[in-house]
């Protein structure tokens, strides 16, 4: 079973500064925010450098806003742009609003940067995994979480990837956190990026 | 809402053997009706579940036959003062013996209105079952359903990683037995019109199938795995042939593939989610679940395909249905809860049921008059039992887990 995947903790930082300013620019319900304290034990001794590490990651976020936005990163290949692009492709999940499969700005903007990742990687084999909140019935959520991982797998082909990918619709039947209010909701609408 | 509950709690112990313990359900009646057919039935050997199912029926009024004082039994003689005074309007005695007889006597003039012989079975409830059956037939003049089964899903064991299980019961939740254990979720079983079968979607391959189950041998066969989406498969009502929702296109769309793996015809194709298909009763019709209008709502499209014309309008989603007849049971949203409502095609009737905040997977019994659906109590999925009039109502839930996305069987045979 995949629940949310364990993000290195020397990202953390830099997820959290860059998921802040995103959270900014749109509905917060979009932009749940990964808790730290699943991670805590996938690396304690790099937490100290990972900590400023991320802290620069998420300034220069701050300081490029429109790059960030206009699709420009991966394409200067600058020291600051890959930066960026190592903090996106770290993020391996995607969120969505309820009922809806439509693709975030920031969705956006991981996948694109997965899609320049596995440009260069051809021969990996993707899964992209959609899931549901539990509203609704179960089945017209397996449809749902279908048209999410769809609708990521074009946005992938679209940005360049050129990889074997795999649509696995879950619907509500794999939550990433259990509850049954709008914080769980909103991390259990969402497509993984496997690979 | 625990105010509300009679203290009626039922622990199942039928012989089980103790790994299939997680499958017990217990049985707690949450609502009960105050009009309906007055009704006593006689204590003798399977009387408790000819009651309970009567009650649950949301038809009758169960009267307590301490309040006949007298021994009442097949055969024997009977005060009929003390028995009109009790406010019963029916009697019903019986004996075991090789099987059960039972007799249903009008307490007004005390005829003897009709007599049934029900032999012996080897599930020994079954006979009480058939027996409520024909007294429900007899008095309401609907053909019973109690003598039917129900398959369902439960998930329990660590959180993080459930076990699952499909599991099929006798329609009151007894003699659970396991048909298929999984590391990864199975869901929307589909009962062949036989009874014989299930079908069902198994994540057990890692992606998504729809397979067929025989319930007597327990082998399966995989009809369908499709790249994308095997999704809530449909028995049609003359069996050949099942109805399901496959993205073969991109977009889940509704199919119709013959059971034994032949021809698939597209039903429909649009560019929304089309899925939830569910067979009217005479095979002519399919009704099904589509956001094309932007959200989710039922449609109904024929049987071989073509233009799919609008069911329901009312809120912002309607779902999942379930036909029998000219009802259709379904999934409404209410505010930002969601409901199961039953919705008469015939009457024009509209009802909501239930009220709970996630309730969800309607499956109609045979003949209408109840609808079992997944809710959740206590913080863990529960299935309950709604009777159509929306007056009785009981919730079946497991002590180990969530149980969730049950469907009724047919009648058996």
């Amino acid at each position: 079973m995949k629940y949310l995947n364990k993000t290195p903790i020397k990202y953390l930082a830099s997820l959290f500064a860059i998921t802040l300013l995103l959270s900014a620019c749109s509905n917060s319900q979009n932009s749940p925010i990964p808790k730290a304290g699943s991670n805590t034990h996938t690396g304690g001794s790099g937490s100290g450098s990972g900590q400023h590490h991320g802290g620069q990651g998420g300034s220069k976020g701050q300081g490029n806003n429109n790059g960030y936005y206009d699709g420009q990163f991966g394409k200067g290949g600058s020291g600051s742009t890959g930066g960026k692009n190592t903090v996106l492709l770290n993020q391996k999940i995607i969120y969505f609003t309820y009922d809806s499969a439509q693709i975030s700005a920031e969705g956006m903007d991981i996948l694109a940067a997965h899609a320049h990742y596995l440009s260069a990687h051809p021969n990996k084999q993707v899964r992209l995994e959609g899931h549901a909140d539990e509203r609704g019935s179960r089945e017209y959520n397996v449809a749902l979480s279908l048209d999410r991982a769809i609708a990521a797998e074009r946005v992938l082909n679209l940005k360049g990837a050129n990889a074997n990918i795999r649509t696995i619709p879950y619907g509500e039947e794999m939550p990433a956190v259990l509850g049954h209010d709008e914080s769980a909701w909103n991390k259990n609408r969402r497509v993984e990026i496997v690979y | 809402m625990k105010k509300h509950l009679l203290r009626f709690i039922l622990l199942i112990t039928t012989l089980l053997i103790s790994s299939n313990s997680y499958a017990v359900l217990e049985i707690e009646i949450t609502g009960h009706t105050n009009t309906g057919i007055k009704i006593m039935i006689a204590p003798f050997s399977g009387s408790k579940i000819i009651e309970a199912d009567l009650r649950r029926s949301g038809r009758f009024i169960l009267v307590d036959p301490q309040k006949a004082n007298q021994t009442l039994s097949l055969g024997g003689n009977l005060q009929s003062a003390a028995l009109q005074a009790s406010g019963a309007e029916y009697l019903i005695v019986g004996q075991q013996s090789n099987g059960l007889s039972i007799e249903i006597l009008d307490i007004a003039d005390g005829h003897r209105m009709a007599g049934y012989r029900i032999p012996v079975l080897s599930n020994s409830r079954r006979i009480a079952h058939k027996a409520a059956d024909s007294i429900f037939e007899k008095l309401t003049r609907i053909r019973g359903a109690f003598d039917t089964r129900i398959a369902y899903v439960t998930a329990s064991g660590d959180v993080k990683r459930p076990s699952y299980r499909l599991i099929v019961a006798d329609s009151d939740g007894h003699n659970p037995k396991t048909i298929l254990s999984s590391r990864k979720p199975i869901l929307s079983p589909t009962w062949s019109p036989n009874a014989e079968n299930l079908a069902y979607v198994s994540y057990e391959s890692d992606e998504p199938a729809i397979y067929i189950q025989n319930l007597r041998s327990g082998s399966k066969r995989k009809i369908s795995s499709r790249v994308g989406m095997n999704n809530a498969p449909a028995w049609s009502p003359d069996g050949s042939r099942i109805a399901m929702s496959l993205s073969i296109n991109g977009k889940p769309n509704i199919f119709v593939q013959s059971v034994n793996g032949g021809s698939l015809t597209p039903i429909t194709n649009s560019s929304a989610i089309d899925t939830e298909p569910a067979w009217t009763s005479d095979g002519h019709s399919i009704i099904f679940t589509s956001n094309r209008s932007g959200k989710p709502q039922l449609y109904r499209v024929s049987a071989s395909g073509g233009k799919a014309s609008r069911v329901t309008f009312g809120g912002s989603y309607n779902s999942d249905a379930s036909v029998v007849g000219n009802k259709i049971a379904l999934v409404r949203q209410r505010g930002s809860a969601f409901n199961i409502a039953i919705k008469d095609l015939g009457t024009g009737d509209d009802r909501v049921l239930s009220n709970g905040r996630l309730d969800e997977s309607p499956s109609l019994a045979p003949n209408g008059t109840m609808v079992i659906y997944g809710s959740h109590a206590q913080g863990r999925g529960v299935l309950a039992v709604a009777s159509d009039n929306g007056t009785a109502k009981q919730i079946l839930y497991s002590q180990s887990g969530d149980v969730r996305d049950p469907a009724w069987s047919p009648y058996l045979r």
